[in-house]
């Protein structure tokens, strides 16, 4: 009995020193930061792309300004989870807020209200009629005089999260952010921020440097309470030993590659539903097939544009039933590939390159590859903003202008332990300033030879032609791809199995409900009524037919599963 | 039994729960009953069932948790029996091992099952080995695997809490039972069921209930199986979504009033009799050695079975030391430095101690809670105690991430419970959390403890002038001893590795606990899930030490922990 009880002291011991033994010297810092100025950052970004930044921004302003700071991450999960997390935090100070000035109740109509751009003129009235200043002045039985009252109150107020930055994710979370009112683009004294950044750099700003809008895609926000840092893309990743398997040589390089039906079952999607960044990529694959309309058949923009849209849901249709799942979590696709769990997916550009370079053996060759699909790939801004009531705006504009500055810039795509570069992890992402790429940077990089500005030139987003279809296609694809996918799956598996009737898959590529024309007329409207209820109603009955279409291809053409 | 004692427990814990369960849920899922207009509506909820898709995920669900419950219950059973009939070779050690099963930590545990039953892992690997599958047709086990893969993978990780809760049955069984039953000409099998299965009754009850709601709720295995038609899966996409469309806290509630009633139904049929025997037993048991060919039987039944629970571990635990592991058995190569580079990574250290700290904190206030709410499920006959039963099941239900908004909207400053975050601390709410998770555990196990142990020899000690709380301290406690350990460590060790709240609850890095540098670690290029493993392998070292430990401190070896 003694002598078990001192084993299991002996591990337990060991188990618990272990830590301790090997925690590194240099490391052994205040995890909160002791004395230190400290900036709030909060991030979806990973753990690598944190400790380089974080090191590098503490030894500047050591070097530089003399001063001792900390940057304290916060990542409540991806920038899905962030998005509600900023949601949840101003609306409860904004109710502390509302009741300390108004006297009124919290109710549902205020707490809606505040965060919503769409009341931004009614906001400006009820400031201009003093109804914000004078609580005695609102009609607590008049909802629409509440909701402009509250938006005011909060554009005009100064309550923070106690966070400073909001760094990371993609330009359609950012305008949401910036819509809703919780990124600013100065602080309440005018100034610190990216508004007042800009007019100290002005020529940061300007088209040599970070334009505003590249190939379509918006690389800051025109009143800059949001800028981009580095730019990302999505491609495809794939498994070249499983694609030998499946008899597919020569890998793949358009979208239209994913819709092989040898993919069956192998696909790695990125889901829509939970990612504006992937929605992007979603548009792009319609914006390429528009843009091939036109080039090939000579058609004008107002027949390229429901053609292309049709030929594009016929495409995610197919790359769908391929699919072996739709996820939110954008490292697990090249994770999956990288292990022969799928043979290919939807990958962001940074992940493809780390993970061709992690399996790359010596003689060269990588079992992963990664490829921006021909004239289908839109390079989008990853940016920076400072949230309303920042604690340190101070602070926060100088990690800002650290981040933008050709010190910052070099984090990104140095190679570890150049001068410059980051000290441990090779990040692999582009970096957003044009100046970058010069030839002396190039040497020091570790991806040379991109150069993300003369991939954006190879296309243009239009977005007039699909911008405000942007939610509508999110919604589509939940109902015809997402919410029916195994009977999708069974279907096409039957078609498979059948050798693809030609009438079969004619069956198949329809597209009741979600046609152009439909889309246009009937989903993107009634999206825009914000009214929930319908919202749900309609999304069952587009997914009833779906499922009823599928099930009938699965039963006339094999046996349903 | 003093009245006003119960009501006063009653009470108590009635407003722990309005507080810290319905609150929060209220705050996050309200917006499931309200029209655009704010009127109230129920409009999502007939959206719901009129979906077939939802109504499907509901039924899938249920035959998730059934199935589940039952292979787990096929599983734990014949252990069980075997281990308190026979002393067989190493059985001390495999007794000790028994618990390993649950300890999976989160995140890496899915890579270590993707590393096993992927198309190019180890499974497959083995099989075209052994020349039974073709090297370019893998089978594609999680794929293809569906509802079927999900029971199995489920069981095989959820058998052991109707193992520990079936063990500590059969312990404060009185042999004299069974020996009267020999005695009368009832043996065997007849024995077993209308003796033995009668009086472990609650026991089975309590194992059963807690492996299906956990499984009828269960993310990660589906997840994992890329299976997305059970409602689990379809709340964690739907609160995911970008439109922010209240629906899926409509399927919340849904879910919670589904698990209440399935819970309702199975105690009113499975858990109403209760043969409580009078007291303990008056005797010893003692398990009898097994012949050579019986023992070597057993000990490779219990061998086998742990082999393959302990499969998805095995995978991160290679992970952890595998430079690249890739369509073979084995990792192509061995490296320690995983191991150098996560525990000294700066926030390990800090998040191992946080994570001991909000662990034992919350395992001591369910402790407490626990054994006030069986007692008063039990021992009172106060109306609506079932109810108090069932929600105190209720947090195996609830989603994470539910939970956890709502306790960070009820903190914020300005907000009733601001003062549970002290300055930036979250200790408090990190406690509380964890301990309202983690409560069905100890709930369960002190209440079987209740039933079995009977009230005579509490109701001598108060006729005998003892107050109702020296009585239970000193006579019924030190009864239900080995019930609430085996509890205890249950809600320690889920409390250890609990993800939802920790996420979203610990903001700062000081405050981190060991799930999310767990989470942390995974993110980072390259290696990141072999340092996320090699992270999890300590936190599961740590966690079967301790079990180890707390066996051969309480109870000579854990097998006879339940025998106090």
């Amino acid at each position: 009995m003694p002598a078990r009880l001192s084993v299991v002291i002996l591990l337990l011991a060991i188990v618990l020193i272990a830590p301790f033994a090997l925690r590194r010297d240099a490391e052994k810092k205040n995890l909160a930061g002791g004395d230190a100025e400290r900036v709030v950052v909060i991030t979806p970004h990973n753990e690598s792309i944190q400790s380089e930044f974080g090191r590098a921004f503490v030894a500047h302003m050591k070097r530089e300004h003399d001063r001792e700071v900390f940057v304290d991450w916060r990542q409540p999960g991806g920038t899905s989870e962030i998005t509600r997390f900023l949601k949840s935090e101003f609306a409860t100070r904004f109710e502390t807020l509302w009741k300390r000035e108004t006297g009124l109740p919290f109710g549902r109509s205020v707490r809606e209200a505040f965060a919503d751009g769409g009341l931004d003129k009614a906001a400006a009235e009820a400031i201009e009629q003093g109804r914000v200043g004078d609580p005695t002045l609102l009609n607590p039985e008049d909802s629409a005089q509440l909701a402009a009252a509250a938006r005011a109150l909060f554009l005009r107020s100064d309550i923070g999260v106690g966070i400073d930055l909001f760094f990371g994710g993609g330009a359609y979370d950012f305008n949401k952010q910036a819509a809703a009112g919780a990124l600013v683009a100065r602080d309440a004294s005018g100034q610190y921020g990216p508004g007042a950044l800009a007019e100290h750099r002005p020529d940061w700003f300007g088209d040599e440097v970070m334009p505003e809008k590249v190939s379509g895609e918006p690389f800051r926000d025109p009143e800059f309470r949001w800028v981009g840092t580095v730019l990302s893309a999505f491609g495809i990743c794939y498994n070249t030993d499983v694609l030998r398997r499946l008899g597919i040589e020569g890998g793949l390089e358009t979208w239209s590659d994913l819709a092989d039906p040898r993919l069956f079952g192998q696909l790695a999607l990125a889901d829509p539903t939970k990612s504006g960044s992937t929605t992007k990529a979603f548009e792009m694959l319609i914006q390429e097939r528009i843009q091939t309309l036109r080039r090939e058949r000579n058609l004008p923009e107002d027949e390229a544009v429901p053609l292309g849209w049709n030929e594009a849901m016929r495409l995610i249709l197919k790359i769908s039933a391929n699919g072996r799942y739709f996820t939110d979590s954008s490292a697990k696709v090249p994770r999956d590939v990288a292990f022969g769990d799928a043979a290919a997916g939807m990958c962001i550009d940074f992940y493809g390159r780390t993970f061709n370079e992690l399996y790359r053996q010596a003689d060269g060759k990588s079992r992963i590859q990664f490829v921006m699909p021909r004239g289908g790939t839109s390079i989008g801004a990853d940016p920076i903003a400072m949230l309303r009531g920042a604690p340190n705006p101070e602070l926060a504009h100088l990690f800002i202008e650290f981040v933008l500055s050709q010190k910052g810039q070099k984090l990104w795509n140095f190679r570890p332990g150049t001068p410059g570069g980051p000290d441990r992890f090779a990040l692999r992402r582009p970096p957003i300033r044009r100046d970058f790429y010069t030839k002396e940077n190039r040497s020091l990089m570790t991806d040379p030879d991109v150069n993300p500005y003369r991939i954006a030139e190879g296309f243009t987003y239009r977005p007039e032609w699909t911008g405000s279809l942007f939610s509508a296609l999110r919604f589509v694809i939940r109902a015809s791809c997402i919410e029916p996918h195994e009977e999708q799956q069974a279907a096409w598996e039957a078609l498979i199995a059948g050798g693809m009737p030609d009438e079969g898959v004619a069956a198949f590529e329809a597209i009741p409900g979600i046609d152009y024309a439909t889309v246009v007329g009937e989903i993107a409207p009634a999206l825009d009524r914000r009214d929930k209820v319908s919202e749900v109603k309609l999304a069952r009955k587009v997914a009833a037919v779906y499922r009823r279409h599928y099930t009938e291809i699965a039963e006339k053409y094999g046996t349903l599963r | 039994m003093n009245r006003y004692f119960g009501i006063y427990v009653y009470a108590a814990c009635g407003a722990f729960f309005a507080l810290f369960l319905a609150y929060p849920i209220w705050h996050t899922a309200q917006e499931a009953f309200l029209a655009d207009d704010g009127k109230p509506t129920l409009a999502y909820f007939a959206e719901l069932f009129r979906n077939p898709v939802y109504v499907e995920g509901l039924v899938n669900s249920f035959y998730m948790g059934l199935f589940t419950t039952v292979l787990a219950l096929a599983i734990a059973l014949p252990l069980a029996l075997i281990s308190n009939t026979w002393v067989f070779p190493g059985k001390d050690l495999l007794n000790s091992l028994i618990l390993v099963p649950l300890i999976l930590p989160p995140f890496v545990g899915a890579l270590g099952i993707r590393q096993i039953l992927g198309q190019a892992g180890v499974l497959n690997g083995f099989l075209i080995d052994l020349g039974v599958m073709e090297a370019d047709a893998p089978f594609d086990w999680l794929g293809e695997g569906r509802l079927f893969g999900i029971v199995v993978m489920n069981a095989l990780h959820l058998y052991p809490i109707a193992y520990l809760n079936i063990s500590a049955a059969l312990a404060n069984l009185d042999p004299a039972m069974d020996e009267a039953a020999e005695n009368l000409g009832c043996h065997g099998v007849r024995r077993l069921f209308r003796v033995t299965f009668p009086l472990i009754m609650p026991g089975l009850f309590a194992g059963a209930t807690i492996i299906f709601i956990w499984s009828f709720t269960e993310l990660g295995v589906p997840l994992v199986f890329d299976f997305n038609r059970v409602t689990s899966v379809q709340i964690f996409d739907g609160i995911k979504d970008l439109s922010g469309n209240p629906f899926p806290y409509a399927l919340v509630v849904v879910m919670l009033v589904a698990t209440t009633l399935l819970y309702l139904t199975g105690k009113w049929l499975f858990g109403r009799e209760s043969f409580a025997a009078d007291g303990r037993a008056s005797t010893g048991r003692s398990s009898r050695i097994a012949s050579p060919v019986t023992g070597a039987l057993c000990t490779g039944v219990f061998l086998s079975v742990t082999a393959l629970a302990v499969l998805p571990h095995l995978g991160v635990v290679l992970l952890s030391f595998s430079s690249d592991w890739y369509q073979t058995i084995l990792p192509t190569g061995l490296t320690g430095q995983h191991y150098v580079d996560a525990l000294g990574h700066p926030l390990t250290v800090n998040s191992i101690a946080n994570s001991l700290k909000y662990a034992s904190l919350a395992t001591g206030v369910d402790l407490v809670l626990g054994i006030a709410i069986a007692y008063v499920v039990v021992r009172t006959r106060l109306p609506g105690r079932q109810l108090l039963d069932a929600l105190a099941m209720l947090p195996l239900a609830v989603p994470g991430l539910v939970l956890a908004f709502g306790y960070l909207a009820m903190t914020r400053e300005g907000q009733p419970f601001d003062f549970l975050i002290l300055g930036e601390d979250p200790v408090l709410i990190l406690v509380i959390a964890y301990a309202v998770r983690r409560l069905p555990y100890v709930v369960r196990s002190a209440a079987a403890g209740f039933q079995q142990a009977g009230v005579s020899l509490e109701e001598a000690a108060r006729n005998l002038g003892a107050p109702p709380l020296r009585a239970l301290r000193r006579v019924t406690l030190p009864l239900i001893a080995a019930n609430l350990i085996a509890g205890g460590l249950l809600a320690f060790s889920f409390a250890m590795l609990e993800v939802s709240d920790s996420l979203i609850l610990a903001e700062q890095q000081q405050h981190f606990p060991i799930t999310k540098a767990i989470y942390a670690l995974i993110s980072s290029l390259g290696t990141g899930p072999n340092l996320a493993s090699a992270l999890g392998v300590w936190a599961m070292a740590f966690l079967g030490v301790t079990i180890m430990g707390a066996g051969l401190l309480l109870g000579r070896k854990l097998g006879a922990l339940f025998r106090v």
